[in-house]
């Protein structure tokens, strides 16, 4: 059994995509981090001190892990649903009573969904708080507030999708709070975003390309400058 | 370091555990339960019936655009070895539609999308199509169905005729539906008095228990402001006024008015006024009740609309009988002093209130009297009540059951709306139309019909089309006259009370028909709906029957049967041997009571409609009991000689 | 003077020569603590996010389990709901629609949050991390009393009890350790608190609030309604 575990991990096969050994002594336990694609935003070595939970709290970190468990149930509920009037009420109809494990994904999904909005919130209250957007962070800080907003935006445009009434007028109150913005550039604003003056079929696909596309690789890209910019602060 | 590893051993276990839960509840669903459940059903029958591999199943309806996953469950709906099984696996019942064809949920409403049994039903809160219960099952066959008379539907029918009777498309907006004709208003301060007004307005059903005219709970001042504007209302239409009383019926002797009210009762008779009106509730059902007729209307409305009824009342269905004067003051006399109400208050001086008019309009308006009744110089009533062409689809979400306390489902909402329709708050201003329990059933269930959905063209059944016949010339003026459409029906016209006369000189005789437009007499003596003596001339007659010989009859209809006495001894012999027709009919006051009697038969009919009838009496009035005994030519022949032969 | 930062010392001064910081006052002081030990990213710090993800999933997929999504009947454009709700985390705005005109609430509130939170590190407001009783008491003083009494006269005009409530109390609470003299643990702890620190923690407890009573407390035509009644 152990000489087999070892005759992998020693293969050619193994090691052109582990390229380090197993992490069993502190060299090859840096290299797992160097040569790791997803461990590359840790440094090698961190303090004892931010080990502690209540250091962070993790709470970014689970941000983070949030959206992964989003975009993966995200990926897999695309597979069911179509953005059009005729047919997103029944495709959530059938991912409920259907599709395997189609609830729990819808699930997954949703409650994923609030948790991160209520997560990235207390992520950000908690940099205040422990004052950790002053210099040289605070262009990070601002990547941040931005991140929130993209989260709140990520899950309002989601909200629209299953198309029932709950989606139908919360979507429409908050686009009408949107028309009061001055100048007539409210009503603009709201024109763009829904393609129409009330919420239809034009709403529901503008709102399907944001939720999947736009605004998730927008999210990640900033992600991505913000991790980094944490690993470059200092950060864990 | 350990307690690290431990914990992380821990929640990686627990992770995948818990990931490996959720695919497990979803292999444990209802339907499989089911689905086994029925393999094993199967297994047991002597018949030989297919067991089902386990996997949701679905009818697919394209042209309706439905997915019914019901049959996931219902798995013997087509299988007839299972017609004595309990739910979910029992035989549909034979209906004249394909549950491939049309799917479930399109009849039956409810979830079709579901594959959970509370799903299904949808009695859960966030779907507003419920199963409909089986009471307002006939609801669905609503949706394509726009003919008259829906096969096998009679809940359906009945709901639709009551729709059309109570006249709801007066207030509401319903399609396919069209005013009913309810008397104008026109110079009704010259018709009724003001006791009588006032005491209608409040309880309608007190004085006729058969009109249609609903219950507005009204109170006292309401219903007296209501009257005294009504009684302003004195002109007639195209400027009519009434002529005089004559001097028999103003100031008659004693002995005179004796020999006069006599005469009026033979006439009132021989008129046979009660085949459509009913006197104290005994008698026809299709014009408004006479046993308090006199203090109602004024003795000199009375005389003036006997004499001329669409005068005063234009398109009224009442015939003009061709009294004399002599007659006519003396139906009225009869009239006026029979058909007393003396329970009546003695009218009291009465001032209007001296904003009476504005008010009573006020009120008219208020309560779309205008959806009905028509009023000089008050514009017919757009639909005031709720749009009810879609009435099928309302959401629970958007009904008030207020605190009615009911089921709160949308056929028991319907139901109670129509019987009680205070109890949903006080300020509705529906009027009660006292309804029985059936009849709102039957309502509710025309009204669910009108989804809204939108049905394939060729799904569609149309509505019987309105005949289009309107007799010209002379026989078109006497029709008028004569109000023969209120009872009789010429292609496709008229209200069907007594007979259908589109093809009567096709099977009566000419001199038949002659003599009975002189002294009509019925072939069913029990019937109350008897043709009235309209006392017509020999002009009048000729003109009537002239037109009937030209017009109803059918070239189908010829045939000659042979008038050998050989045929007619042949056809005795199928009469009493071969077919047994005594055992309903009559010949020689020997046979039995189901049919009528045969004795003059010759007189009568025309031998070729007596041909055509033995040889299939439904071709000629469909739903007729008289059975069809597939006779031959040859016995048809012979049968209908023997009949002639009976003068 | 607190110390802001701390200067390296070391009482050997022979091995090591004293060294003197200048440090402009309006730059963040950063220095650098004692070397602390450093552990292996791998695995200290990985599996530890291992644990707290895969625990956050566990929580997640229970929660799926037992508790399904909302789904209501299709989207009805007849039929506007009574009321029509956003989703949660707008409701603190669709409360605040309920008190201001819509381009105060809907506009120029939720912008000016968004950028103050944008410039809190550019403002330096908490830079100093100083209490705010711990020099020119009286001048600041005078300075949040003023500002929270426009404030409370200003909702109290508008009728906006649901933010007046706080803002009263988290005012009172700021002014306490100003006025009293013994203080035990919590009044010194809050006696050290900075402005920003305040503002911060006023701007949150005002969301939770609105937020909470937009989404708990509010029923047909946006009025009073305990959560435990049935709304439809």
């Amino acid at each position: 059994m152990r000489e087999t575990f070892r005759a992998i991990t020693r293969s050619q096969a193994w090691r052109s995509v582990f390229r380090h050994g197993l992490p069993l002594s502190n060299r090859t336990r840096a290299e797992a981090v160097f040569y790791n694609f997803f461990l590359h935003v840790h440094p090698a070595k961190v303090r004892r001190r931010s080990l502690k939970f209540t250091y962070t709290w993790g709470l970014g970190g689970l941000s983070a892990g949030l959206f992964i468990v989003l975009v993966a149930s995200g990926a897999l509920l695309m597979l069911y649903y179509r953005p059009s009037v005729q047919q997103a009420y029944g495709d959530m109809k059938d991912l409920q009573f259907v599709v395997s494990s189609g609830q729990f994904l819808r699930n997954m999904h949703r409650w994923a969904a609030h948790a991160m909005v209520a997560m990235v919130f207390l992520h950000m209250l908690r940099v205040f708080y422990t004052g950790s957007y002053r210099p040289p962070k605070e262009f990070n800080w601002v990547i941040g507030v931005v991140l929130f907003v993209f989260t709140v935006l990520l899950s309002y445009t989601g909200y629209l999708l299953p198309w029932d009434q709950l989606a139908y007028w919360g979507i429409s109150v908050g686009t009408n709070m949107a028309r009061s913005v001055p100048f007539g550039l409210g009503e603009r604003i709201s024109f763009l975003l829904l393609g129409g003056n009330i919420v239809g079929e034009n709403a529901l696909v503008r709102f399907y390309v944001l939720h999947c596309f736009v605004l998730p690789v927008a999210a990640m890209v900033l992600m991505g400058i913000h991790f980094w910019r944490v690993r470059k602060d200092g950060g864990v | 370091m350990k307690p690290l590893r431990a914990t992380f051993a821990i929640v990686a276990v627990l992770f995948l555990v818990v990931l490996a839960v959720s695919p497990l509840k979803d292999y444990l669903r209802e339907w499989k339960k089911y689905q086994t459940g029925y393999n094993s059903l199967v297994a047991g029958l002597p018949q030989r019936v297919k067991p089902v591999d386990i996997g949701i199943r679905q009818v697919w309806v394209q042209k309706l655009d439905r997915v019914d996953r019901c049959v996931t469950c219902h798995l013997g709906v087509k299988e007839p070895a299972l017609h004595a099984a309990l739910e979910p696996y029992r035989t549909h019942p034979r209906i004249y539609h394909d549950v491939d064809d049309l799917g479930c949920t399109f009849c039956h409403e409810g979830q079709g999308a579901a594959t959970e049994y509370r799903e299904s039903v949808g009695n859960v809160k966030y779907w507003d199509r419920p199963i409909l219960p089986r009471a307002y099952l006939e609801a669905s066959c609503a949706k394509c169905h726009r003919e008259n008379d829906v096969p096998g539907a009679p809940v359906l029918n009945l709901g639709r005729k009551l729709i059309r009777e109570s006249n709801c498309a007066g207030c509401h907006r319903l399609e396919a539906y069209q005013k009913q004709w309810i008397p104008a208003l026109d110079g009704i301060g010259e018709k009724v008095n003001r006791t009588w007004l006032v005491a209608w307005l409040k309880h309608p059903k007190a004085y006729a228990p058969s009109t249609k005219m609903p219950d507005f709970l009204l109170s006292d001042e309401e219903a007296g402001t209501l009257a005294d504007f009504l009684l302003s209302f004195r002109t007639f239409p195209r400027e009519a006024v009434l002529d005089p009383l004559p001097a028999a019926l103003t100031s008659p002797g004693d002995a005179q008015k004796a020999k006069l009210v006599e005469l009026g009762a033979t006439k009132f008779r021989e008129a046979r006024c009660i085949s459509c009106h009913p006197i104290n509730g005994k008698g026809g059902y299709v014009a408004p009740e006479l046993g308090k007729i006199a203090s109602k209307v004024g003795e000199q409305w009375l005389y003036n609309y006997v004499k001329q009824p669409k005068r005063l009342q234009p398109g009224v269905l009442m015939p003009r009988y061709r009294f004399s004067p002599e007659e006519l003051a003396g139906v009225v006399a009869y009239m006026e002093s029979e058909f007393v109400d003396y329970d009546m208050e003695k009218p009291a001086p009465h001032t209007p209130d001296p904003g009476f008019y504005e008010k009573g309009r006020a009120l008219f308006k208020k309560y779309s009297c205008g959806g009905c009744h028509g009023l000089p110089g008050m514009a017919r009533a757009e639909e005031t009540g709720p749009d009810l062409s879609a009435i099928g689809a309302k959401k629970l979400y958007e009904i008030d059951f207020g605190r009615s306390g009911i089921e709160q489902t949308l056929p028991s909402y319907l139901k109670t709306k129509l019987l009680t329709p205070h109890v949903f708050g006080e300020s509705m201003k529906m009027p009660q139309f006292g309804f029985r329990e059936d009849e709102a059933e039957a309502i509710a269930v025309a009204l669910l019909g009108n989804t809204g959905d939108r049905i394939p063209p060729d799904l569609i059944v149309p509505a019987t089309p309105q005949s289009a016949f309107a007799p010209q010339g002379e026989f078109g003026k006497l029709v008028d006259d004569l109000a023969c459409l209120g009872c009789h029906v010429m292609n496709g016209r008229g209200r069907l009370v007594a007979t259908d006369l589109s093809l009567e000189a096709g099977q009566a005789r000419r001199t038949w028909i002659e003599g009975y437009f002189k002294i009509p007499y019925s072939l069913r003596p029990v019937l109350t709906e008897r043709m009235p003596n309209l006392f017509l001339s020999d002009g009048e007659i000729k003109t009537l029957v002239d037109y009937m010989e030209t017009s109803f009859i059918a070239d189908t209809l010829e045939h000659a049967v042979p008038s050998d006495p050989t045929a007619a001894a042949i056809g005795r012999g199928l009469y009493y041997e071969r077919y047994g027709c005594q055992s309903c009919h009559q010949i020689g006051a020997k046979g039995g009571y189901v049919g009528p009697p045969l004795d003059k038969l010759a007189v009568r009919l025309t031998p070729g409609w007596i041909f055509h009838w033995l040889k299939n009496p439904q071709g000629l009035k469909p739903g007729t009991i008289e059975p069809n005994n597939n006779l031959s030519d040859a016995e048809a022949d012979a049968l209908a000689a023997f009949l002639l032969s009976l003068k | 003077m607190s110390a802001d930062f701390r200067a390296e010392k070391n009482p050997d001064a022979g091995a090591v020569p004293k060294r003197v910081a200048f440090i402009k006052g309006r730059t963040a002081a950063r220095v650098r603590k004692e070397d602390e030990d450093l552990v292996m990213t791998v695995p200290h710090l990985v599996v530890r996010e291992a644990i707290a993800f895969m625990a956050m999933v566990i929580v997640l997929a229970l929660l799926s389990l037992f508790f399904n999504a909302p789904l209501e009947w299709i989207a009805n454009p007849e039929h506007t709901p009574n009321p029509a709700k956003a989703p949660w985390y707008f409701l603190g705005l669709q409360e605040l629609l309920h008190y201001f005109p819509p381009i105060v609430a809907g506009v120029i509130l939720p912008a000016l949050a968004v950028i103050a939170l944008i410039v809190i590190p550019y403002f330096r407001v908490n830079v100093k991390r100083e209490g705010l009783w711990e020099s020119s008491r009286r001048r600041n003083l005078i300075g949040v009393c003023a500002v929270a009494g426009i404030l409370s006269v200003l909702l109290f005009l508008y009728n906006v009890y649901a933010m007046l409530i706080p803002t009263l109390i988290v005012a009172a609470v700021m002014v306490t350790p100003a006025f009293v003299r013994r203080q035990g643990r919590i009044l010194l702890w809050l006696g050290s608190r900075p402005l920003s620190w305040w503002i911060m923690t006023w701007f949150v407890i005002v969301v939770v609030v609105l937020t909470a009573i937009g989404t708990l407390f509010r029923g047909p035509e946006w009025s009073w309604t305990w959560p435990w009644k049935e709304i439809y």
